[in-house]
């Protein structure tokens, strides 16, 4: 199998990274708007 | 002379190395070449022919050159590694130039030197005119030219094409890429390209999808999601349009890009551990949680002051284009949801500011990214804070300060040396472009603006890049995109060696 499994896994733990930085972001702007 | 493995002169070594690179790019022109061959493009299927034809003369002619019999018992030393990088993004520049001169689409071989070094050193600054009528196999090009940039050209083809690779290491440290994922260059190389392959699966999947989605058809769908997957990852900016993420008038387009060019600007040394097992690396890695503190910082002094001057209300419209600017111009891409000249004329000073700093500080070291890395931040602030602990300490206490990067690391004097050292660099070619646009007639803050943009190899514009600008400011950002992505010390030794020959030859008088 061209990947892994521990190689998938680490694929699911940075897009899960990445997913919930940009999440944390939009809550951010989201609060700011509602506030400011 | 310097004499180095089979009784070669330095000379020899770099036109047999630099050699090979050329002939590896010369075949890279073979995708676009069929792509215009499969879609009917006669007109860039010549020119592609023709770059083609050039380059493989001109590797030939280096291999000759360089002893090309012998070429495999050279043995290759740092100065030769840092020289064959330099050397070879020249002399690729001017041969990948060829296909877009003859298209017509840049105003002559100066834009057209200027794109290719843009798209190699992942920056996107753009000067080919009238990109909404472009074929799609110079399209590919220009993407293939930014995807490969970013991965590191010069070890690619050298890794590939031959079998002596003992001393190819010392080459990729010239190219700014210092992380061995492998025990041989070979290994490292792979490792970094299937990283990449999966995540281009992955993402021109889920771009197509979308693309789909919001009406293109299907071919054109997969073509955008390729070139827009090549730019996001290698963090360059480039776009098949004029209105680079606009045109798509999708908030999922620009999510999906956001978490590519995110991920495209880390560490390939942190992909390879989290793939291997080391979750936590993500977590623990100073360079990352760097990039996490200042950029969340600036996403959010940006949004704050955006808002209160009500510019953009709404957290959808903040988010789109507020976030997505500051992250985009954090991880040098350089794809852009506002107009150019809406940062000068909307944002004001202090939005301006937080972009320029977001700019200088940049992505990660040993990534498609620019700037002065998180790395190098990160190292800086530990160094001055093990220096004030220092300071409050009994005078009899040794302190011993680590950093967490892939493994624990004591912090030496040497290491916030060379940071601080890369550090003032970038300053000085932020300066030093800046001062020179202001003499050329530029606004202050429109020079800072664009010089960080080129210093960082970030791609987002105010305004001041376009055909019409002088020629000496072209120039000038050629070589400091150049300077910037090699991170100095290859050119310094590139010209530190030809200076050293023109001075040999000139006493042997």
């Amino acid at each position: 199998m061209f990947l892994q499994k521990n190689e998938l896994l680490g694929m699911a733990a940075e897009l899960l990274a990445g997913v919930l930085y940009t999440a944390l972001c939009f809550g951010t702007a989201a609060l700011l708007a509602a506030v400011l | 002379m310097n004499k180095t493995g089979a009784g070669a002169s330095s000379a020899r070594v770099i036109c047999y190395y630099t050699g090979w690179v050329v002939i590896g790019t010369a075949l890279l022109i073979l995708i676009p070449l069929l792509t215009a061959l499969l879609l009917r493009e006669w007109s860039p299927a010549l020119d592609f022919l023709i770059g083609f034809s050039v380059s493989v003369l001109a590797g030939a002619g280096l291999l000759l050159l360089g002893g090309l019999g012998r070429g495999c018992r050279y043995r290759l030393q740092w100065m030769h590694g840092f020289v064959i990088a330099a050397l070879s993004w020249l002399v690729l520049m001017v041969l990948c130039g060829i296909p877009y001169l003859l298209s017509g689409h840049t105003e002559g071989f100066l834009d057209a030197c200027f794109d290719v070094m843009s798209g190699f050193t992942t920056t996107g600054l753009v000067l080919t005119q009238d990109l909404d009528h472009l074929s799609v196999s110079l399209n590919m090009w220009r993407h293939i030219l930014t995807f490969v940039g970013g991965q590191g050209m010069v070890v690619l083809a050298l890794s590939f094409l031959i079998k002596n690779t003992g001393g190819a290491y010392k080459v990729y440290v010239g190219e700014a890429k210092d992380v061995e994922l492998a025990p041989n260059v070979i290994g490292t190389a792979r490792q970094i390209w299937k990283i990449s392959m999966v995540y281009l699966v992955l993402g021109t999947a889920a771009l197509w999808v979308v693309g789909v989605r919001i009406g293109l058809s299907p071919l054109p769908a997969f073509f955008h999601a390729l070139f827009l997957f090549e730019s996001s990852w290698s963090t360059g900016g480039f776009a098949p349009n004029s209105q680079n993420i606009m045109y798509y008038h999708s908030f999922l387009y620009e999510i999906i890009t956001l978490v590519i060019f995110l991920l495209g600007s880390l560490n390939f040394g942190l992909h390879y551990a989290v793939w291997r097992k080391d979750r936590r690396e993500l977590f623990r890695n100073i360079e990352v949680r760097s990039f996490l503190v200042t950029s969340f910082l600036a996403c959010a002094g940006a949004a704050a002051l955006l808002s209160a001057s009500g510019l953009y209300t709404g957290a959808v419209a903040v988010f789109r284009r507020v976030v997505y600017n500051v992250l985009s111009a954090h991880t040098t891409t350089g794809l852009g949801s506002v107009y150019a000249r809406q940062f000068a004329l909307e944002w004001g000073d202090r939005g301006v500011l937080i972009l320029i700093a977001a700019m200088l500080i940049g992505g990660s070291a040993c990534s498609t990214a620019g700037g002065i890395k998180g790395l190098r931040v990160g190292i800086l602030v530990k160094g001055m804070m093990a220096d004030v602990k220092k300071i409050l300490s009994p005078e009899r206490s040794v302190k011993i300060c680590k950093i967490h990067h892939i493994r624990d690391i004591v912090l030496e004097d040497s290491a916030v040396k060379s940071a601080a050292l890369i550090t003032v660099l970038y300053f000085l070619l932020f300066s030093a472009g800046t001062v020179l646009m202001v003499f050329l007639g530029y606004p202050l803050l429109d020079a800072a603006f664009e010089s960080a943009s080129v210093s960082g190899n970030v791609g987002l514009s105010i305004g001041v890049t376009s055909p019409a600008m002088p020629s000496v400011l072209k120039v000038w950002f050629i070589a400091a995109m150049y300077l910037g992505r090699l991170e100095f010390l290859s050119v310094f030794a590139l010209v530190g060696f030809v200076i050293g020959g023109v001075k040999k030859k000139w006493s042997a008088r």
